[in-house]
This record gives structure tokens, sequence and C-alpha cells, in this order.
């Protein structure tokens, strides 16, 4: 991958570093107290890294094959919903004892890994392999047509109802750690906690391992590659195994959270996992993960830091303006991402 | 000046230019969201609509002609599918049961046509489309969903097919803003002018709240109820410490949470539909609120309770619904709970939409005439016979005034306050 001076990056440095000073400068000079700040930090930090981990399949497979997997939203949601089956059926849902809440909370997700990861093979196979050596956009369009083909299929398992996980995760007034400036609810620091730990296995990974190591061939150059001896095709769904495990895994961190769980569950935390991965610098892995952060802050506390810096109203319902504006300005200061790599030469 | 300096000038210009353009939107977005509270807000109806009878023409133009073998056909625009599809389905199946009853219009049988409208502008008017490709269709029960109205009333008009909503209640939708009331646009339940202005006062007398943080869908219905009950609740001296949409499909509610637990008001006030409602409370309790709770007729459903769990109890709701225990809705009910196998009220609206078929059944015998072996139906003649409807239904007294809304029973509360309490709906003394 292309690495960039520090001169190019320079303006998005000093613009990121410069919006950093500015939120600190707010936080201790306005009506809301320091509290409401962190907590907003900690909201931001925890969708964040939700979106970071999804954001990650999509940049993997962009990485190796070019293409936008946009079925990947989907992915996640049969994890969410593998795990709720493992959840109600294995371990008897609500009614389970405290000492099965850890190892049912471990199996769930390994399930929901499982399911993600058997669901993109067949994906894979039927509908993206045969498309490998047409133009660009068939990929793509058949990507959507699973995405949709996904969503009513389980919209018409559940009859389009509701589904709700367990509640087992402790959750509630209480059920928090005080770090001081404000308390932390034990299923955020699960979330950011296991998010952390499953960025870093996989950043080691991709890094260290052999099959990490033809992953980066392959997504550098995949004819070259096949001539040193790699089984392109085996790294490409390796590739889209990996993406989907850590998405299904992110959909049981999602249902232990926000507890209801539908078909169509997947296509908003998709869609802003994509942007994350595109404001990252599509096909960076590192890229993924702070695009994730940025977008899940610029919805929670950098919503409140214009409303406070500009004096503006913008409610819960400007949220998504806001993250996709971030996204706008980025890519206006860098087209190919705050990480990305120069791509024009390749394209 | 360093080499990147300049290369970037524009750039960070054109950064600034969107800051500015955004910082204008929301600038204007207030402000006509302030005017549209002050126009709506009346809940007297002026009279300023085209006597009965003013169609344009329509004489002989928009006639539906049925076949001997033939049947006339009903449309049914509800949300059939998703979240809501619990709220949709309990207007239909009071359709269904009314279609039924009534029987034959001069020997010719009534068919119930359905097409969902997903409760949100999109699906709006396809299924719009769906139903105006049927033949034989002489009316429609309108969707109950205001954000779907606002949207196909014009295409309606057009078509000369009324629609007798049994659940759409926003100001907006019989008080559009810049022209006359849609003329093929009735509703046999009271708007939120009404049930906003209750909801204030209870909120006030009954729950006693000073403070209040109201949150809300940012369709046409949750809207508009928000800005009817914001308004009375100051105009009762209450501070209404901050105002915050959503837009259908949010689960992660933290952000808001945290902004309202700071705010920490003596109620917060809820103007959407059950599935976000229920997440938002769920993460509200658990974020540490322990204030008071009220919303409208989009949340007081069965699916609410099952999904906001232990966090519902304690939590007020309002629906315009009946309460007089007349024999008609008693035998209602009985039919009702035997036909579909679930309860009438689990969700409101049942029998506001058994009255609007009966609407659209009573206009049809009045006016339908046999032709031979035909049934000729004329649409606008139809649509006169249905705005002089004045019958007792289950749901009330059916009548309607100059812009297609139910007059107001004397006498009979139109709105009625439920609380939550150990898993269910206990009706609360409110007037």
């Amino acid at each position: 991958m292309e690495s960039t001076g520090i001169k190019e990056r320079a303006p998005l440095v000093i613009g990121l570093a410069a919006s950093l000073l500015a939120v600190l400068y707010t936080a201790f000079t306005t009506s809301r107290d320091e509290t409401f700040w962190a907590d907003q930090f900690i909201n931001g930090i925890t969708i964040g890294s939700l979106y970071a981990l999804i954001a990650l399949g999509y940049t993997m497979v962009y990485g190796v094959l070019r293409m936008i997997n946009f079925a990947h939203g989907e992915i996640f949601m049969v994890g969410a919903f593998a795990g709720w089956v493992v959840l109600r059926e294995v371990f008897g849902g609500d009614g389970m004892s405290d000492a099965m809440i850890v190892p049912a909370i471990l199996v769930a997700m390994l399930a929901a890994a499982a399911a993600s990861a058997s669901a993109i093979v067949v994906i894979e196979r039927l509908a993206y392999r045969p498309l490998r050596h047409a133009p660009r956009l068939a990929p793509l369009i058949s990507a959507i047509g699973v995405s949709i083909f996904l969503q009513n299929l389980f919209l018409r398992l559940t009859a389009g109802r509701v589904e709700i996980y367990p509640r087992i995760f402790p959750q509630g007034p209480g059920e928090s750690i005080d770090i001081g400036i404000t308390e932390v609810d034990y299923i955020q620091i699960f979330l950011i906690g296991s998010s952390f730990l499953m960025m870093s296995a996989l950043y080691i990974f991709v890094q260290r391992t052999r099959a990490g190591t033809a992953i980066r061939a392959v997504a550098e150059d995949r004819d070259v590659a096949a001539l040193m001896g790699i089984n392109a095709n085996r790294v490409i769904v390796l590739t889209f195994v990996v993406g989907a495990a850590l998405a299904g895994v992110a959909g049981v961190m999602y249902g232990l959270w926000l507890l209801s769980i539908k078909g169509t569950m997947g296509f908003l935390p998709g869609i802003k996992a994509f942007t994350a991965a595109v404001l990252g610098g599509i096909g960076n892995i590192p890229g993924a993960m702070l695009g994730g952060l940025l977008i899940g802050l610029s919805e929670t506390i950098g919503r409140e830091w214009l409303n406070e810096l500009f004096g503006l109203g913008l409610g819960n319902q400007w949220k998504d303006v806001v993250a996709f504006f971030v996204l706008i300005g980025i890519l206006l200061l860098r087209p190919t991402g705050i990480l990305g790599e120069l791509v024009g030469k390749r394209a | 000046m360093p080499h990147w300096m300049t290369r970037h000038v524009w750039r960070m210009l054109l950064v600034l230019g969107l800051v500015s353009l955004l910082a204008l939107a929301v600038a204007c977005g207030d402000d006509d969201d302030d005017d549209g509270g002050d126009d709506d807000g009346g809940e007297s109806p002026a009279a300023t609509t085209p006597g009965e009878g003013g169609d344009d023409g329509g004489t002989g133009e928009n006639v539906v002609t049925i076949e001997e073998g033939g049947t006339i056909k009903v449309g049914v625009t509800a949300v059939l599918s998703g979240d809501l599809v619990a709220l949709g389905t309990t207007v239909r199946d009071g359709a269904i049961l009314a279609a039924e009853q009534f029987g034959q219009v001069e020997g010719f049988d009534i068919e119930i046509v359905e097409a969902d409208d997903l409760c949100d502008a999109s699906g709006a008017e396809p299924a719009a489309q769906q139903l105006l490709a049927e033949d034989g269709l002489v009316a429609v029960i309108g969707s109950i969903c205001s954000g779907v109205n606002v949207t196909v009333q014009p295409t309606y008009e057009e078509a000369h097919i009324t629609q007798v909503s049994s659940g759409s209640t926003a100001v907006a939708v019989t008080y559009p803003e810049g022209r006359d009331p849609f003329d093929t646009f009735l509703r046999t339940v009271v708007h939120d002018g009404v049930q906003g202005v209750k909801q204030a006062e209870y909120a006030t007398e009954v729950l006693g709240a000073t403070t209040v943080f109201s949150a809300h869908d940012t369709d046409a219905y949750g809207t508009g109820l928000m800005e009817v009950f914001n308004e009375n609740f100051e105009t009762l001296g209450g501070e209404v410490l901050g105002t915050e949409g959503w837009e259908k499909g949010q689960t992660d509610f933290s952000a808001l949470v945290t902004t309202v637990t700071t705010e920490n008001p003596d109620l917060v006030y809820v103007a959407s539909f059950d599935p976000e409602a229920a997440a938002f409370l769920r993460q509200l309790r658990d974020g540490g609120y322990e204030g008071d709770f009220l919303a409208g007729d989009g949340v007081i459903t069965a699916q609410f309770l099952e999904l906001a769990g232990d966090a519902a109890e304690g939590a007020h709701l309002s629906k315009p619904a009946p309460k007089e225990e007349t024999d008609a809705l008693i035998a209602f009910q009985e039919d009702f709970d035997a036909k579909f196998g679930y309860a009438w009220d689990e969700q409101p609206y049942a029998a506001e939409s058994y009255d609007a078929f009966q609407v659209i059944f009573d206009a049809l015998t009045a006016t339908a005439t046999l032709d031979g072996t035909s049934l000729v139906i004329d649409l606008d003649v139809l649509n006169d016979a249905m705005h002089e409807a004045n019958f007792d239904g289950v749901s009330g007294h059916i009548e309607f005034d100059d812009h297609g809304d139910v007059v107001a029973t004397p006498g009979k509360p139109q709105i009625i306050f439920s609380k939550v309490e150990g898993g269910a709906y206990v009706e609360q003394d409110f007037e």
C-alpha cells in the first residue's frame, strides 16, 4: 500500500486536532457540565466501535476485490438472529441461571460468527464468484439484490415482527462503573472492550500470519499473488469469512445491548459502517476502525458540539445529517479518506 | 505559504460553505416549525370549505360501472408489514368484519382489497396506485398514518376516490397548509388538536408536571401531535426543556437519553409509534430516569408492553377511543374477538375502522343505481353522500364537519387515558 507523506495529511491532521481542541474547549465553557460531555463521548465510542467492527468487513472485501459488499449489513443481521436463537433455544433465554450467562454469551457469539460466515460463503459462491470478471457494477448490483433478499427472507421468517433478545446482560441504574467524571455502563465497557479486542486480533492476523500475508498479497495484486502460488479464490473466501464473522459477533453485541432485532435492522448500521469505511479510507483496516469511531462520535458529541459552537438546535433527528456531513467534509479535504491509499493510478 | 496550503485553501472554503449552509437550513427549519405550530394549534375549525356539492363539474365523468357478477371494491390502505403490522392489521380486520356484516348493495358483493403503505411516504404512493388500478374501486379506508395521507391526498382527489381514515390523527391532514381541505378525505377519529390539548391538561393536572422534554417521530403525525402538546403545555404554565425527533427505525437512543437525563424533566412526552417509543423508554429507565412518561395513540398497543417490558410500568398513554359501552360496541367486541382471535382493543382503531366502512356502505346504498343488470356508482355523488353521514356507529356518533373531521359527540369523552399497571393498560378517570 502506498504510504503518503506527512505533508499530504497536514491539513487533515490540523483539522482533526482543531476539532478536538474545540470540543475540549466547549466542554468546559458551556452550560452543560463535563459529565454530559463525558457521557456523550462514551455513547459515541460505544456505537462507533460497533460501526468499526462492521466496517472492517466492507473495507477488507474492498481491499481484496475492489467490490462493495452491500449485503454486509444483512450478514450482521443474520449473526444477531443466530445468537438470539442460541440464547433462547439452547440456554433457555431469560430463565438462564447467572452462572450460565458468560458461557451463553460466548457460545452465542461463536454461533453468530459461524452463521454469518456460512451465509457469506454461500452468497459468495452463488452471487459474487460467477460475476468475478464481469464489469465492476455487476457484483455491486448482485450484492444489493442479496441484501434485499435476506431482509425480506427474515421479515418473512419473523412475520415482520420485532424479536427481543433475552435480557441477560446486567443493564439499568447502578449497573455501571464510576470513573470519576461519570459512570460507564457495564454493557458499554463490554461493547468497547470486545470490539477493540477483536480489532486488535484482526490486525495481528492480517499483519503477522501467513494467511494474513496472503490476504495482503492478493489485495496488492491478485494475478501476481496467484503466480506466487497463492490460491486467490481461497484467499477471497477467507477475507469474506473473516469480515462476516466480525459482523456476526457485532450482531450479538447489538442484540445484547439494544434488545430489539428485526429483518431490516442491518440496513442503517450497514450504511453507517460503509460510511465509516469510506471515511477512514476504504481498503485500509486501521482506517475502518478510525472511521467507525469518528462517525459514532460525530452523531453524538459532534452534534452537541455544533449546537454549542454555532448556537444551532440540532436535535437527535439530525444525527445522520451530521455524520454524513462529516463524511463530505473529510472527503473534500482528502478524497481517498483519512488513511486511504491513492488509488488513482490503479483504477 | 507551503505548497499544500494553497492547494487546500479552496477545499477549506468549501467545508466552511457547507457549515454555513447547514446552519442556514437549521435556522430556516426552526422558523417554519414555529409558524406551523401557531397555525395548526387551533382547536375550533374555521369554516372555509367549499359547500357540499361544489365539486368541479363531475356529472357523468367519474362513474364506476360494475357488470353483473362483478364485485364492488373497497380499498384498505394500511401498514401490513414491518414493525407496525399489528396496527395496520387491526384496522384492516375492522373493515373486513364490517364488510362481512353489512352484506350486499343492490345484490352486488363488496370485496375488500388491501395495499401495504408501510406507514411512510415511500410506500404511500405505490399503495395508492395499486388500489386505484383495481377495477370497480369506489372508496378507500384511508391509512392510519398521517405521513402517508399527506402524500397521497392529491392522488385520490384527482381520481375522485374518497378516503375514510380511521386512525390518521395529525391536524395537517384535514387542515392542509395553503389550500382548502380535501373533499375526498374524511376521518372517523378525532384529530390531534383534541388529543394534544387533553394530553397537556393531563400532564399538568394529573401528573403535576411543570417541566417536560418532548420527543417525536419526524413524520406528519409525530411532529403535529408534539406541536399541539408543547404549545398547550406552555399555555398551561409548563416549561418545555427540549424537543428532539427521530426517524422510524432508530434503535440506539443513548445520546438522546443523556440529553434528557441531563435536563432532568418532570415528564418525558413522546409522539411516535410503539417500536421507537418502547426502545427509548427502556433505555431511558436504564439510564436512571425516574420521572413520568406520557405518549399518545401510536404507542398504546400490545406490542409496546411486550417491547418495553418492565420499563413500561407506570407509563401513561392516551388514545381517541370509544368509552360508552353501547350494545353496538359490545356486539362488535364479541364478533371481532371471535373472528380474529385477538382482542379488538390490543391496538386502537378497530371500531373506528368498522364505522369508516359503514360511512362508505351507507353512501353506496343511498346512491348506487341499477342500470339494467349493471350497477352504476357516480363517485362525486357518492362523495357527497359520505359527507352527509349521520349515524350512531360502534365508536360513537358519526357526522362530519366541513373539514371532514368527525364531529364531537356532546357529553362523550374523546380521549381516554390509561396507565400501565402490572403489565396491562388500566383506564384512568380523566375527562
